[in-house]
């Protein structure tokens, strides 16, 4: 645990501030790399904390807006108001954002200065009179109406160009301090893994089994936002497609029983805030020749993504390909978002169905790959939207090949 | 507790029922009446907890996307995504999901998963002309005001915020029960407290322990942070308020330590409370009584000025006279404002819904602090509903300071 010592508490007691003053220069060099590929004089982030750019860049997800310039302080903007300034309501909406966000923006290094709104002398002291203005930006579809106006006053002619998709693969790719991080979640998994089947008795239900996981998890380290500790599925194969999470049911809920399938998720962060995932299936009794068969479809399918985790490779070939390799051997699939980067947050870019879906991987980035096998019921019960199985673990990319991280055996785990 | 059901995504029971949600869209319609609307389009959703109001349930909340439309009849339409839909590409799938569409939880609601143009006209009976009210209109993305102005001809635009804010923020007697549940769910997560707050745990351990608490007793979601905001703060009884983040892995609690919990989590049928007291590890200073006796003071007085008719900014003018008339700082936090499906929803301070005037009904969370020299502050966080006669507390929970 060196690592952390002597790191700060973010908010008292939610999570850990982890990263060196050098990780931290070393993102800022990294996103100043692609500005200038991109030829862009200035970047503007908006809703950061969608994806994690704001956790990545600054360390806190509250601030409305980030101002990268090529050379000198970085800004954290806290709030969305632009109010003119010295007026009473000024004041106000400054107040009022203050109080909304709940939290303080803590100083992380001194090239990070913060403020309360944008400003257009802030935005104007980064370019020369005159200078062609080409402002790139990270979710530039976000921008909100009132922003538009503000900056049109600011810049009038200005270019705007989102770089976010050039800005993916730079993030997603993992140095040596994230991966530290990384391996700390995946520890953290692994523990809580092993603790499951004690968690995992008949008579409980799901409830009462998702709240003791996340509670183990959080003792552990996971918190300060989103962390997916739950069954996703439960219930007997046998008797058709089995319940999901997303799904309303009647209270008193059922109690889990002899013969029931339990997929248990742990997509959590760990301490620092970096996440992983792993996701196993627990029998409770001998589980069906059916159920085996999938899984053994599921972990098959799982190994042929994996060997195509490869720099150069992108995740939309690999899932083209997975179509194609379960369909030969007499199965289907399902159209879910089964890899993608696990960052600040539990899903981040580059990822399936979306425009980074064709960025080529990179080594040393992390991804989530869990492709599923569509149960065969002969036809569509109409009660599910998904009828699946399938096996979590996160992967390394490495050229040769997904580098499984954690060490909890790809089993059928079976609770007597 | 025959009809509740339970979200198993959030672990959160649910017992709204159709006639709630009915009232609600009715309420809707009527602040659309009363300003001369065709529709109303509530963006931002999940800020005020619009969405769960409207629809009862919330979506995968990205605050740039999504919204609520509401026409003067006919079902309401609820907006989960971001897309702005053209008609050559209504009938498009959402890319990469296989979920089916259009069924909501509840009668009267569509869903869909961008915003249509055509759908709204279509919603109106209208071609143009169209009067929308919108609602976080500070929020308003850019491009879809420019696809709203560019496909409906004649289109005008005006703030509906604080009107429908006044309609939400009186509560019904199926939320006020809610809000009682929630509650009576803080009281006895507090009374739990004892055993977490001991001497050798962790300010992280203590917080996981009141969550894992709540939790057990009905409060759910993936974000616990969220779902039971805490603000949790351990010192010396006496000492000075220690400046900036503690060290990892965070300041361990011992004897003669003062421990000021406040938590803010969501119950049943997602309605949130509010509770906040403070304990002592040994016999407190005489000081120690004496702050927080003037904490449960000022909530005193706050409260007794809650009548309908006056304002929480009127209020919270006065009892700051009375901190600074008892040797206090001025509270400049957010301590009066309404709770329900957000913990701090309208109206509240230092916002144009400050000025609201208060009716029978509505529910406060009313939690001054008393911040006196270098100490960290005290505080007696409670809920408060309004009558015709003034504020009752929402749950007797006792008020003295706990010594342990």
């Amino acid at each position: 645990m060196e690592y952390f010592d002597g790191m700060r508490m973010v908010d008292r007691f939610e999570q850990v501030q982890c990263f060196s003053a050098g990780e931290l220069e070393r993102r800022w060099a990294a996103v100043r790399g692609v500005m200038r590929e991109q030829g862009v004089d200035l970047l503007l982030i908006l809703e950061g904390d969608w994806e994690g750019y704001s956790q990545w860049l600054i360390g806190t997800k509250d601030a409305s807006y980030i101002i990268v310039p090529p050379e000198g302080e970085i800004t954290a903007v806290r709030g969305h108001c632009l109010p003119e300034k010295g007026t009473s309501a000024a004041d106000k909406a400054l107040r009022r954002e203050r109080l909304a966000s709940g939290r303080s923006l803590v100083p992380i290094h001194p090239g990070v200065r913060y403020v309360e709104c944008l400003d257009a002398e802030d935005l104007l002291a980064h370019f020369k009179s005159g200078a062609r203005r080409r402002i790139g930006f990270i979710h530039l579809e976000t921008m909100r109406a009132s922003t538009r106006d503000f900056l049109k006053g600011v810049f009038p002619g200005a270019e705007y160009v989102d770089i976010t998709l050039a800005i993916d693969p730079v993030k997603a790719t993992k140095s040596p301090e994230e991966l530290r991080l990384i391996r700390n979640a995946i520890v953290l998994h692994e523990k809580v893994m092993a603790a499951l089947p004690s968690i995992i008795r008949p008579g409980r239900t799901i409830q009462e089994i998702n709240n003791d996981t996340a509670y183990l998890a959080h003792q552990l380290g996971s918190g300060g936002g989103v962390c997916l500790l739950f069954a996703l599925q439960f219930g007997k194969d046998e008797a058709g497609p089995i319940t999901t999470h997303s799904q309303i049911v009647d209270y008193p809920e059922r109690r889990v029983e002899r013969g029931d399938r339990v997929f248990m998720l742990l997509e959590s962060n760990g301490i620092g805030g970096h996440f992983t995932a792993m996701g196993r299936n627990f029998i409770l009794g001998e589980p069906s020749a059916e159920t085996r068969r999938y899984w053994d479809l599921a972990l098959k399918m799982q190994d042929f993504a994996a060997g195509m985790l490869r720099p150069g490779t992108c995740v939309k070939e690999i899932f083209d390909a997975n179509i194609r390799y379960i369909e030969s051997l007499g199965h289907k699939t399902n159209m879910q978002n089964y890899l993608h980067s696990l960052g600040y947050v539990f899903g981040e870019r580059p990822y399936l169905h979306d425009p980074s879906e064709t960025i080529p991987l990179r080594e040393n980035m992390v991804y989530l790959n869990h492709p599923h096998v569509r149960i065969d019921r002969g036809g569509d019960t109409g009660r599910v939207a998904y009828d699946d199985l399938y096996a979590i673990d996160t992967y390394l990319v490495t050229p040769e090949g997904g580098k499984r991280q954690n060490a909890v055996p790809r089993e059928l785990i079976i609770i007597e | 507790m025959g009809s509740m059901k339970i979200d198993l995504s959030s672990g959160r029971l649910l017992g709204l029922t159709q006639a709630e949600i009915d009232r609600r869209i009715a309420l809707a319609r009527g602040t659309m009446v009363e300003l001369g609307l065709d529709a109303l389009l509530v963006i931002d959703v999940a800020r005020d907890g619009y969405r769960r109001w409207l629809t009862g349930v919330s979506g995968p909340e990205r605050q740039s996307e999504g919204g609520v439309i509401v026409s003067s009849e006919g079902p309401i339409l609820s907006v989960m995504g971001g897309r702005l839909i053209d008609e050559g590409d209504r009938n498009e799938k959402p890319v990469g999901a296989a979920i089916r569409g259009g069924d909501s939880f509840f009668e009267g609601i569509r869903e869909s998963q961008g915003f249509d143009a055509a759908d709204i006209l279509e919603m109106t009976g209208r071609s143009a002309g169209l009067r929308i009210g919108v609602v976080h209109g500070d929020a308003m993305r850019a491009d879809l005001l420019d696809y709203l102005r560019d496909r409906i001809p004649g289109l005008e635009m005006s703030d509906a915020t604080l009107a429908l804010a006044e309609a939400k923020a009186v509560k019904s007697p199926e939320e006020l029960g809610f809000a009682r549940r929630a509650a009576r769910m803080h009281r006895r997560v507090l009374e739990s407290a004892s055993t977490a707050i001991r001497e050798g745990a962790l300010e992280r351990e203590i917080a996981n322990d009141l969550r894992h608490a709540a939790y057990k007793l009905g409060c759910g979601g993936p974000d616990r942070a969220a779902s039971a905001v805490l603000k949790l703060v351990s010192n010396r009884d006496g000492g000075d308020e220690e400046p900036g983040e503690p060290i990892y892995p965070g300041r361990r609690v011992s004897a003669g330590d003062r421990v000021s919990v406040r938590m803010s989590a969501v119950g049943e049928s997602d309605f949130y409370s509010a509770l906040g007291r403070c304990w002592v590890l040994g016999e407190p200073l005489p000081e120690t009584r004496r702050l927080w006796a003037l904490a449960v003071a000022a909530q005193d007085f706050a409260a007794s000025l809650l009548v309908p008719g006056e304002t929480i900014a009127e209020v919270a003018a006065r009892t700051n006279e009375f901190l600074t008339a008892n040797g206090c700082e001025r509270d400049e936090g957010a301590f009066i404002h309404g709770i329900g499906y957000v913990p701090d929803e309208s109206p509240r301070l230092h916002d144009a819904s400050e000025d609201m005037r208060l009716r029978p009904g509505m529910v406060l969370a009313v939690e001054p602090e008393i911040r006196a020299g270098k100490l960290d502050p005290f505080c007696c966080a409670d809920v408060f509903f309004l009558t015709e006669d003034g504020a009752r507390r929402l749950e007797p929970c006792p008020r003295e300071l706990i010594v342990l």
